[in-house]
């Protein structure tokens, strides 16, 4: 930021000076400094000569207005002792120079510098000026110091409209029903705007750090939502906190209203609930507003959850033949139930068992009962937590590289084995198919139905969506169709066998989906890419109890239903498996 | 040579409650220690609700009953059990650390539960993991492992008999629970239940419903409790008429005290003198409690309430009766009760469903009526009055009852089993 040199101006050409008429810190770091325009600059004002000795300059950022240049800048030490600062805009080339007791002695506090400067300017500049000044963000990193300098300059600077109130008995107005950070610069709305007058024209936001960022063409609006608005949207800059968003709206000069607006938890539940509107166009919403929302908060979950072991208990077997990965979210309890049934499987004792901890939050609870269950059991288990809460496919993914067998069972914490001898039935039938990529076995409700024996898909006729089906569900699971081993179109994650390094040359779950049977038949599509089949194995048994609540609700059926079906949906599938 | 020792693990003690079950329970282990072939050792859960004292010992939850050398009380009050399944929630050393050190400190040569209610089925997976070659035997009261209605395979909302559990059903009977829940509770009781290697059945109609319930059949063992019989103070021909009705034991809503009264008030003016034994209508609910004094306002002065009676004493009580009735609406399994009417030989009249009716033969040494109706009941107890001839018929026709050192000559040839199959099998692991 700043570049300190001492230079021999009696060898250069003098610089004028430019005397700040008021300076100001907007935070802890950064100086605003209020000069006159260029052009008002007199000719006279040379360095004195104790101060022209030694000179520093420093990178500042210069906005130019008729009636004033606002520069910002990053002097820190710089201030102390008499000499000049040239502040240097590399963009524009600009470079006013200042003295340093000129500075110290026009200094005042912000509020002032802003109602005897820029408060006078119009409207656009001021409006201008915000932005400038929340790009400041961008330059030296958006501080807690810098936020609440920004809000200040915005509230004081700002165009303010009428508050408007949501009633949509009011003839014209804004509202935000929802409004989520995706990231610092990301944003994801849903309000309304209306005007019984006049078409909506105008629709801005406004950053609690002034940037303000025009929404009416980048938000998705449509007939069949009314008033209604759906939007992510990016801003230049970042922002901090969660309060001072500023929606606006208007229909035309002197009808603009405006709202004030917070950021709301949890995004997932609204996008999902966004993700599920049906209409004509819907699926441009879901294409342009959810899908990026939804893979930018996928992107940042896979960047920063990372994966740390917590306990090893026991002494598993040197070279394990399978890695169960048993991703554990609401109900760390049906470890026991799991342990039950796996202590009388002698399978299970050639076997890592490795449960993975979806955010850090029971780690504790689970420390310790994991370690009274290892006591009571005596079966060795491996326990890890994510860093963070990211879903089961990230659990999946972290929890494999942990995983030390050659081959992997991922396998839901609801699910029971109804009897031993599973997984060495699924780990034959990889065995015995060059081309098996991944096997699956027979889930059943807890009344003994066949949940699904593989899956299959469905284009319905009506509409191109591709559907996912749960093959043979609600038969009973001795129909002759359930009994025979062989290819499926897919497989849930819900319990899948695959090798190790075909789930790494695939690249993992996606995890974009979140829901056991997208992800796993997003895997076997990239599995089948790859020419490798998915094989249903009948002599595995396991009842999958989702009625426990052992995982989220899922949100994003209709999210993921879409997204699979453009992925693979245009491609002949329908009749891959059977 | 050291004798074998067996160790009864109880859910209660007969000091702490007198049911039935652990009074049997008690008797047994009183019996082997008697008869001295074996070293018994009972350990009985103690503590709330039933008992208000924590352990008396700080740093440890077992300890000794007064008086005794051989029986100890275990205090698990400070864990919280979990009805649904049967076991402590989360923290289970319980098991890992009090009920280890006890095990290996005593190292019976057979465990056998009478109980594990309140205590744990995961007692049932410490005592294989501390003691993998030590025979387990099982005894079964009533259907707990199976129905969450406390055992009963009755049904909540119009407590009709239910013959099956399921996912389905039992979520019917519980609303509030997700039925995937219950086939998660069947399969962790099953889990711990096959590391038993014998259960004792005291009644065919138990014995069928674990079976078809999932337990192997080859593991079970039809074996009725015995009894240590109480002297025979009614060994004599009352004079009649037959008209005194006596009910004995626990006055819960399964019991069917309800049918009872019920049917006393059917019969007005008829009704014979009824005297009720009755013990615990204190802790049932308000409403079955209101019930019940309603109905005895309306039974005229024809019913006696005299409370509970110490078990030693039933022959006693029931010298001063004609007939037992046991109007039970559960199942039941081999109530003790009909054997102390047999004991003292009084004819029975009860339900006729499951335990009761396979212990008393209707028209033969008592007289069934339809479970639940209170006017077959009615009929039942104006012919057993009226009927002349038949009291000393049906009283002719009581058989002997099972007495506790037959039931012990039968499990200790059990244990001696067990042992002796255990032993290969461990040599050969």
């Amino acid at each position: 930021m700043k570049d300190e040199r001492g230079s021999d101006l009696a060898q250069a050409v003098p610089p004028r000076l430019h005397p700040p008429r008021r300076t100001a810190w907007i935070s802890d770091e950064v100086l605003l400094l209020d000069l006159a325009p260029q052009a008002e600059v007199g000719e006279a004002d040379a360095p004195r000569e104790e101060t022209a000795r030694r000179s520093i300059e420093v990178e500042a950022k210069v906005f130019a207005a008729p009636l004033g240049r606002i520069v910002a800048a990053s002097p820190a030490g710089s201030l102390e002792g008499p000499h000049t600062l040239r502040l240097v805009d590399a963009g524009k080339g600009e470079m006013p120079v200042v003295e340093t007791k000129d500075v110290m002695q026009s200094l005042t506090d912000l509020r002032t510098f802003l109602r005897e400067g820029p408060a006078g300017w119009d409207a656009a500049t001021r409006t201008a000026l915000l932005d400038f000044l929340a790009s400041l963000g961008v330059e030296h990193g958006l501080s807690a110091s810098l936020s609440e300098g920004l809000r200040r300059v915005r509230e004081a600077l700002r165009e303010r409209q009428p508050v408007t109130i949501e009633d949509r008995r009011v003839g014209r107005g804004v509202a935000v029903e929802r409004l989520h950070r995706i990231d610092a610069r990301s944003f994801y709305v849903r309000g309304r705007a209306w005007d019984e007058v006049a078409p909506i024209a105008k629709l801005a936001a406004t950053s609690p750090e002034g940037e303000r960022v025009e929404l009416l063409d980048r938000v998705f609006r449509n007939p069949s939502l009314e008033a209604g608005f759906i939007g992510f949207f990016q801003i230049a800059a970042p922002t901090r906190g969660a309060d001072g968003w500023v929606m606006e709206t208007a229909s035309g000069p002197g009808r603009a209203v405006e709202v004030s607006a917070s950021l709301a938890p949890d995004p997932l539940n609204t996008i999902f609930a966004d993700a599920g509107l049906e209409f004509d166009g819907a699926d441009d919403l879901r294409e342009r507003h959810i899908r990026p929302a939804i893979a930018r908060l996928n992107e940042l979950r896979r960047a920063s959850a990372d994966i740390v072991e917590l306990e090893s208990h026991g002494r598993a077997p040197g070279s394990p033949t399978v890695s169960l990965v048993v991703p554990l979210q609401r109900r760390i309890d049906l470890i026991e139930h799991q342990l039950a049934q796996f202590a009388a499987d002698p399978e299970l004792r050639e076997c890592e068992l490795l449960y993975v901890l979806d955010g850090p939050e029971q780690s504790e609870p689970l420390e310790k009962l994991a370690a009274e269950l290892f006591e009571l059991y005596g079966l060795p288990f491996r326990v890890a937590a994510l860093t963070e809460a990211a879903g089961m496919p990230i659990a999946c993914n972290l929890g494999a590289r942990l995983a030390r067998a050659g081959r992997l069972v991922f396998l839901g914490a609801d699910l029971l084995p109804d009897r031993p001898g599973w997984l060495g039935a699924m780990a034959a039938a990889l065995d015995a198919n060059p081309d098996a990529g991944a096997a699956t076995p027979r889930l059943l409700f807890a009344d003994g139905a066949i949940d699904q024996a593989g899956l299959e898909y469905s284009a319905a006729e009506r509409s191109a969506e591709l559907s996912i089906l749960p093959r043979l569900r609600g038969m009973h699971r001795g129909v002759p169709a359930a009994q025979e081993a062989g290819r499926v179109a897919a497989a849930s994650v819900a319990c899948m066998m695959i090798d190790a390094a075909d789930f790494q040359e695939a690249g993992g779950l996606r995890s974009e989906f979140g829901l056991d049977a997208y992800e796993g038949s997003d895997l076997s599509r990239r599995l089948g890419e790859r020419g490798r089949e998915l094989r249903y194995v009948p002599e595995a048994e396991l009842y999958r109890l989702e009625g426990l609540g052992a995982v989220p609700e899922a949100l994003g059926e209709r999210y993921a239903r879409w997204l699979h079906s453009r992925l693979w949906g245009g491609r002949d599938i329908a009749g891959a498996g059977r | 040579m050291a004798r074998p020792r067996v160790l009864q693990i109880c859910h209660n003690h007969p000091q702490v409650r007198p049911g039935g079950a652990e009074v049997y329970a008690h008797e047994l282990h009183r019996h082997l220690r008697d008869e001295g072939d074996w070293e018994p050792t009972f350990l009985a859960r103690s503590g709330p609700p039933q008992s208000p004292d924590g352990a008396p010992h700080e740093g440890t939850r077992i300890s000794p009953v007064e008086g005794t050398d051989d029986e100890y009380l275990l205090y698990p009050a400070d864990y919280d059990f979990d009805w649904m399944f049967g076991t402590m929630r989360q923290d289970k050393r319980l098991y890992t650390e009090d009920l280890r050190r006890f095990l290996l400190t005593l190292r019976p040569d057979v465990v056998h539960f009478q109980h594990t209610l309140f205590i744990g089925y995961d007692a049932l997976r410490e005592t294989r993991r501390t003691l993998p070659d030590v025979p387990i035997v099982y005894t079964l009261h009533e259907f707990l492992p199976i129905c969450h209605n406390k055992g009963q395979m009755v049904r909540t909302m119009d407590r009709s008999l239910c013959a099956e559990a399921s996912p389905r059903r039992c979520g019917e009977c519980f609303p509030d629970i997700p039925p995937d829940e219950f086939l998660l509770r069947k399969r962790f009781i099953q889990a711990n239940l096959d590391l038993v290697d014998l259960f004792v059945a005291p009644s065919a109609t138990l014995l069928e419903r674990f079976v078809e319930w999932g337990i192997p059949r080859e593991r079970m063992l039809l074996e009725d409790y015995g009894r240590v019989l109480t002297p025979v103070v009614g060994d004599v021909v009352r004079p009649a008429p037959h008209d005194t009705l006596g009910v004995f034991g626990q006055l819960n809503p399964f019991k069917g005290i309800d049918v009872l009264l019920g049917a006393m008030r059917v019969l007005g003016d008829e009704a014979p003198h009824l005297r009720v034994h009755g013990a615990n209508l204190d802790l049932q609910e308000h409403s079955f409690r209101d019930e019940v004094s309603s109905l005895l306002e309306g039974t005229h002065g024809k019913v006696s309430s005299l409370g509970p009676y110490p078990p030693e004493r039933a022959g006693e009580m029931m010298a001063e009766v004609d007939w037992v009735v046991v109007p039970s609406i559960w199942w039941e399994n081999s109530p003790l009760v009909i054997q102390e009417a047999f004991a003292q030989r009084r004819p029975v009249i009860c339900s006729d469903i499951g335990g009761m009716a396979e212990k008393v033969t209707d028209g033969v040494n008592g007289l069934w009526f339809r479970v639940g109706d209170v006017d077959s009941l009615a009929a039942a107890i104006r012919r057993a009055v009226a009927t002349d001839g038949l009291w000393e018929r049906l009283r002719g026709g009581i058989p002997a009852v099972h007495s506790m050192s037959e039931h012990a000559a039968v499990l200790t040839a059990a244990y001696e089993d067990l042992i002796a199959q255990r032993r290969p099998r461990a040599v050969i692991a």
